[in-house]
């Protein structure tokens, strides 16, 4: 998945994505060629590809493009302003991609070109309407009177739109209206859920009818995507998508044997006694009445819809194997007790096919069966073929969540950064709606973030595993090296051992705290805040020397891409924030990155602010 | 403890006696004798609604107030927890995991966080924390079994801080010093002190200034109890030694030194440098299952008569025990004895307030707890009654010495039949937990009343260094019938001391002991295959399954009169547990009995032979499973089932219902 992929080969200024957006192996999602307009019908001039666009923060509604391939931009005009339309058309489907709003401008993305989640520079709004980015975008009716003629708007949960200028994500699932023999319509449309830089905004949607604006009045069973182009300019990328039909793999039929006894290994089901065997409708663990040293055995015909690629996945509590036509295509656990799962990709042809199916639980242990099988296929949304009741599944426990009120809270916890726990992280949630976590380890930032505050059920649920605190927003996520080494230190690496010095934290206006240092010789106070309006975090660090105070450096950024653009403003990474500050920071390249540091010398007392903006 | 409050609490208890004989009832004895809550009362201090009280430390401030710290990161000030509206102040948030507190002068504590030791100061008076000051930092990996304890104040004013092992399936000490006790001045000098800990969650000092550590059962660790924790002692987890070799280590016990081979603690470690056995066992089932906060009763006589023993707190099982300990051979050694139990939630921290006040602060902390509920505050009160107990056991170069609480009745107490004394010891191993050992039964030849009639010396044969001897005493009373409050001790016998044997006329005594067996469990209650003659299948089947929280899946089941029934118990819970069929309102009657059978629980299953248990499975593993057939009885009527593994019968059970209509399985 790339955008997932994107995420994890980053070292600074990387969208994380939530663990639990973690996707299991799928079948590979389709991309729409930016190399060319192609992809879609009649396109008007405002419509173009290009190789790289740039929104200046503070410029209203403007986008510029450099020649390439790879994004698409809107550059509407009086005259070109035409919306743009898929060649292709859907019913059910994934959509992911990334987008670029320039200060003040707006979009949307139709869906059958009907059916819109709106595209808006929305950074700093605190109470998003539906009229904001990831919104579902209200339908109208006059006939309704006037002040009423708007309905089934629905906001975004959050707001957690970036700022002008910067790529922004949506992962999207879309399930079209359904209709009988007649034509009758006896499903609506809905949006299954919205995924906005990360965090989920809309969930199970209902949208009985084209948006306001849409292209088509009437509701079809198909229909092409549409993007907005009418309302301002904006750009897109990495723009991939699965369409599905209403298919699956039929069970056409089934017998089972039913064994008791210690189960050795899945080849030597014969050891074990055979305590019922006949024909089941369905597949499932619960046919068997022992919960544990037990077997089953499945064998059957399966109708395979379409000719294509198909995944298969397989979990279990215990050992089991499945097999089409002979074919052994995934075996877990191999007689282990453990809870395993193994996915594979296999091509089958449409048509009948035998398979086999077996599960065991060969001794004693507290855990319950559990047996699942699902797959995925060519147009076909990925689904279970075992019964929902055969995989046992705990509910989540009720979520334990913390949120600023009033003042700022401060959470300490372990948080995950990439592979590393940090056990010296604090997280600071603020009444803005702009949170970070710290770490005093090594007295730098781990991230920042808009949504939701922490999560601490790994933390406060029953034993408290695996006691991390969890941010429940949007995420950006930094390098976590030390803020500060010493400059003799600095070579082509940035130092990442040694004590940052981290003596206590005291407390500004609203319960913000002050972390203090003391390192290289210098009493350090580190304090984080947002701007006045609320929509970034400024970091002041100041220092006071003591008598053997040393010439140290500042680390505010390291990245791949690094560029400077005016005033002390810079672009970090893949367009993923900015950083403004009035100190003379200087560009170098530090682990093979770039980095932004500013010297500190020995002497005299300094203060240093940088902005987040993101 | 100022004078003026020893001065109030001398006051008080005059007071108290001076309102019995007033109220011309007899001074001495309480209504129901045979009850713990006639002698200590337990109260709720209320928690304001939204506030998660899971207690992980709890401090007595100057001004009799308390001080709460909690798991979930807050620290609350408590002002009038004596009355019926305490006031409750949050002073501090956001730390991670405090268990532990220690009040250092007005508005300063010092408390644990995970990864270090902090010291919270409110620098305006303003009552809520300005200063988070880093005394030290604790080494950590971030796994979630990674607790720091503590601190508690030592002798010399420094703290001592406990670090509980990782978890990987095993304890594990992945960094120094895990599993390790800690001395940390208060400039935030770190020492490392004791070695061989593995979840060391509450210590407290002695009256001779000596730290105890508390443990629970465990890998390495066959039962509950608590050691001395002196520098440069080894206290039985060897996984701490990976760090016994750093330069600044005062154990040098290594790693290698100590074998894996089940053999008795005692065996292995009895000739090796730095190894420290157990003061005092706290027997697995019999005595909780996860000993706690240890405290001084140093209350003078505002306690009840137990002054300078140890109270031991039980997480597991929400009650407060007792400590005896004797220095022998310059080793301390002594006796556990139960106390009190009762309290809402699992105790982990206790503290003394005014007017020998015991508070008690509670949290379940994802481990079940027999109080039930998931975090509490009380208060422990003795009420003015002395409760006849036995108050001390000392050890004997030829038995024991067994000290009253009252004098004794001169005959009964003479009797050697009176007396079982079993020893048994536990396996030292890398595997979880042990089964209790090598049980052998000391027939006592000789017991004497002595001195002022508040002493038995009990003469027997066999005693065995490094074994836990339970003394168990028939249903005795004192000296004008009061009668014995709870019947058993165990003496944890490190060194039989030397000194001179009792002389006494053998031919007089000749005691035997009582039949130490219990008789074996009538099998006719516990069938498990399906009665010939029921002709094939069972009128009803009945399928019972555990939940989380020491429960059944099922409160109430129906079956009718004279029906032939198959019950299957599912036993999927991650403990062990039986299911036992029992006259109405026998539960907790029978819950009791299967606790006072003793070391004999064990190897019956749970199960006390007593007429009122109908019928009974197995003791089940965790996941396992039993089918048992018995015939309902033939009158109506409602019968109760019960879960009998220690701990468990409070809350898991439930009811059954013999009859042809009624009400549906609800």
């Amino acid at each position: 998945m790339r955008l997932l992929r994107r995420a994890l080969v980053g070292l600074c200024f990387i969208y994380a994505v939530p663990a639990v957006l973690a996707q299991p192996a799928a079948l590979p999602w389709q991309t729409v060629s930016l190399s060319n307009l192609s992809a879609f019908s009649d396109p008007g001039a405002n419509w173009q590809v290009a190789g790289a666009v740039m929104a200046d923060r503070s410029a209203d509604r403007v986008l510029t493009t450099a020649p390439g391939q790879g994004i698409l931009a809107n550059r509407p005009t009086d005259e070109a302003n035409a919306n743009l339309f898929t060649t292709w058309t859907h019913g059910d489907l994934d959509l992911n991609l990334e987008y670029m709003m320039p200060k003040g401008s707006n979009s949307g993305i139709y869906f059958m070109g009907r059916y819109e989640v709106q595209l808006l520079d929305s950074w700093g709004v605190k109470e998003p309407s539906f009229s904001d980015a990831a919104g579902i975008y209200e339908r109208w009716d006059p006939e309704r009177g006037e002040g009423n003629e708007g309905f089934e708007g629905v906001p975004p949960a959050m707001n957690v739109s970036r700022a002008p200028g910067l790529w922004q994500q949506l992962r999207i699932r879309f399930r079209a209206p359904r209709f009988d023999a007649d034509g009758r319509k006896v499903t609506e449309a809905m949006f299954e859920y919205v995924e906005h830089n990360g965090l989920r905004v809309q969930e199970n949607v209902v949208v009985s009818g084209p948006t306001r604006a849409a292209a088509f009045g009437d509701e079809q069973p198909e229909g092409p995507l549409m993007i907005q182009g009418d309302h301002g300019p904006v750009a897109f990328r990495n723009i991939e998508y699965k369409r599905y039909r209403d298919d699956q793999i039929e069970l056409v039929s089934a017998d089972y044997q039913y064994y008791e006894g210690k189960i050795s290994h899945l080849d030597n089901l014969g050891n074990a006694t055979l305590a019922s065997e006949g024909a089941t409708d369905s597949l499932s663990q619960r046919i068997a009445s022992a919960r544990n040293e037990m077997a089953l055995a499945f064998e059957g015909t399966l109708r395979v819809p379409t000719t294509g690629e198909y995944l298969f996945e397989l979990a279990a509590m215990g050992p089991a194997r499945f097999e089409i036509a002979g074919r052994r295509l995934l075996d877990v656990n191999d007689g282990r007790w453990n809870n395993g799962r193994e996915t594979t990709t296999v091509t089958l042809r449409e048509g009948e096919v035998p398979f086999s199916l077996i599960y065991s639980k060969p001794g004693p242990g507290w855990r319950p069966p559990s047996l699942h099988l699902a797959y995925e296929g060519p147009a076909i949304e990925k689904q279970i073929l075992t019964t929902a009741a055969s995989r046992h599944q705990s509910g989540p426990p009720a979520p334990i969540l913390v949120e600023p009120e009033g003042e700022a809270v401060v959470h300490r916890g372990f948080m995950q950064l990439d592979e590393a726990k940090r056990t010296g992280a604090i997280a600071v949630g603020d009444p803005s709606g702009q949170h970070y976590a710290y770490d005093v380890e090594d007295a730098t930032l781990i991230s920042v973030w808009r949504g939701g505050f922490i999560d601490a059920t790994q933390m406060w649920h029953e034993r408290g595993e695996p006691q991390l605190a969890r941010p429940t927003g949007s995420e950006l996520v930094f390098t976590g090296k030390p803020t500060l080494a010493a400059a003799d230190a600095v070579g082509a690496a940035w130092p990442t051992d040694g004590d940052a010095g981290f003596k206590r934290y005291t407390f500004g206006d609203m319960g913000r705290p002050m972390f203090m240092l003391e390192q290289h010789g210098w009493t350090v106070t580190d304090a984080i805040r947002p701007d006045d309006e609320g929509r970034y975090l400024v970091r002041t660090l100041t220092f006071e020397p003591g008598n053997d105070a040393k010439d140290v450096l500042v680390l505010l950024a390291q990245a791949d891409t690094i560029e400077a653009m005016s005033d002390g403003e810079y672009r970090i990474g893949d367009y993923d924030a900015y950083l403004s500050t009035a100190a003379a920071a200087e560009l170098r390249t530090l682990d093979g990155q770039e980095a932004l540091v500013v010297p500190v010398p020995a002497g005299e007392a300094f203060t240093l602010d940088y902005a987040m903006i993101w | 403890m100022t004078r003026t409050l020893m001065m109030t609490r001398t006051l008080a208890l005059v007071l108290v006696t001076a309102g019995l004989l007033l109220a011309g009832c007899t001074p001495d004895l309480p209504d129901n004798p045979a009850e713990e809550a006639s002698y200590y009362t337990i109260e709720d201090i209320p928690i304001p609604e939204g506030v998660e009280l899971e207690v992980g430390g709890l401090a007595t401030l100057d001004d009799g107030n308390i001080a709460v710290s909690t798991r979930r990161g807050e620290v609350w000030l408590i002002d009038d927890p004596y009355g019926d509206a305490p006031t409750f102040t949050r002073f501090a948030h956001g730390l991670h995991e405090p268990l532990g507190l220690l009040a250092d002068g007005p508005g300063r504590f010092y408390l644990s966080q995970r990864s270090e030791l902090t010291l919270l100061e409110d620098t305006d008076g303003d009552r809520v924390a300005d200063v988070y000051e880093r005394v030290v930092e604790f080494p950590i990996t971030g796994n979630y079994h990674e607790y720091a304890y503590g601190p508690e104040l030592l002798p010399d004013g420094s703290m001592f801080v406990t670090l509980n092992v990782a978890w990987v399936g095993y304890g594990s000490s992945p960094v120094p010093w895990r599993g390790w006790g800690m001395r940390i001045t208060k400039d935030g000098e770190m020492t490392p002190m004791t070695a061989g800990m593995r979840s060391p969650a509450g210590f407290g000092v002695n009256a001779d200034g000596a730290m105890f550590v508390g443990e629970n059962q465990g890998d390495w660790i066959g039962s509950g109890r608590i050691s001395h924790a002196d520098m440069g002692a080894f206290l039985g987890h060897p996984n701490s030694l990976n760090w016994s070799g750093e330069p600044d280590s005062p154990v040098r016990l290594a790693r290698a030194d100590v074998p894996d081979t089940g053999d008795p603690m005692h065996d292995v470690g009895g000739d090796l440098d730095n190894f420290q056995q157990p003061a005092v066992w706290f027997p697995h089932g019999l005595m909780g299952i996860s000993t706690s906060d240890i405290l001084l009763n140093d209350q003078g006589q505002g306690f009840g008569p137990f002054e300078n023993q140890l109270l031991v707190a039980d997480q597991g099982h929400s009650k407060v025990m007792r400590a005896f300990i004797e220095e022998v051979d310059g080793q301390y050694q002594g006796a556990a004895f139960p106390m009190r139990e009762g309290f809402s939630s699992g105790i982990l921290r206790m503290s003394w307030g005014d007017q020998s006040t015991l508070f008690v602060g509670m949290t379940s902390r994802g481990w079940a707890s027999t109080g039930g509920n998931k975090f509490g505050l009380q208060r422990m009160k003795w009420t003015g009654y002395t409760p006849f107990e036995m108050k001390e056991v000392k050890a004997e170069p030829d038995g024991f010495t067994l000290t009253f609480t009252r004098p004794v009745d001169a005959t009964a107490f003479a009797n050697p039949e009176a007396y079982a004394v079993t020893g048994f010891t536990y396996m030292y191993r890398s595997q979880y937990g042990s089964p209790a050992i090598n049980q052998e039964v000391h027939p006592v030849q000789h017991a004497e009343v002595i001195g002022d009639g508040y002493q038995v010396r009990l003469v027997l044969d066999g005693l065995r260094e490094g074994y836990v001897h339970e003394i168990k005493l028939d249903s005795l009373a004192s000296q004008g019938g009061v009668p014995l409050l709870h019947d058993v001790a165990y003496y944890t016998l490190n060194r039989i001391p030397d000194g001179e044997r009792l002389a006494y006329d053998a031919s007089a005594s000749g005691g035997s002991g009582i039949a130490a067996a219990a008789e074996a469990r009538s099998e006719d209650k516990r069938v498990t295959e399906l009665p010939g003659a029921w002709g094939g299948a069972p009128d009803t089947t009945i399928t019972i399954g555990t939940v989380p929280g020491l429960r059944f899946d099922i409160s109430e089941i129906q079956v009718a009169p004279g029906a032939t029934v198959r019950l299957t118990f599912n036993n999927v819970d991650d403990m062990q547990h039986n299911l036992l069929i029992v006259n109405d309102g026998m539960a907790s009657a029978i819950g009791e009995a299967t606790m006072a059978m003793g070391l004999q629980a064990e190897a019956n299953q749970y199960v006390p032979n007593d007429p009122r248990v109908l019928y009974h499975t197995s003791l089940l593993q965790p996941g396992s499973s039993e089918s048992i057939y018995f015939t309902a009885p033939a009158e109506p009527g409602v019968y109760q089932y019960v879960c009998t593994y220690p701990g468990h019968y409070i809350t898991m059970r439930g009811t059954l219902r013999v009859g042809d209509a009624g009400p549906p399985v609800s």
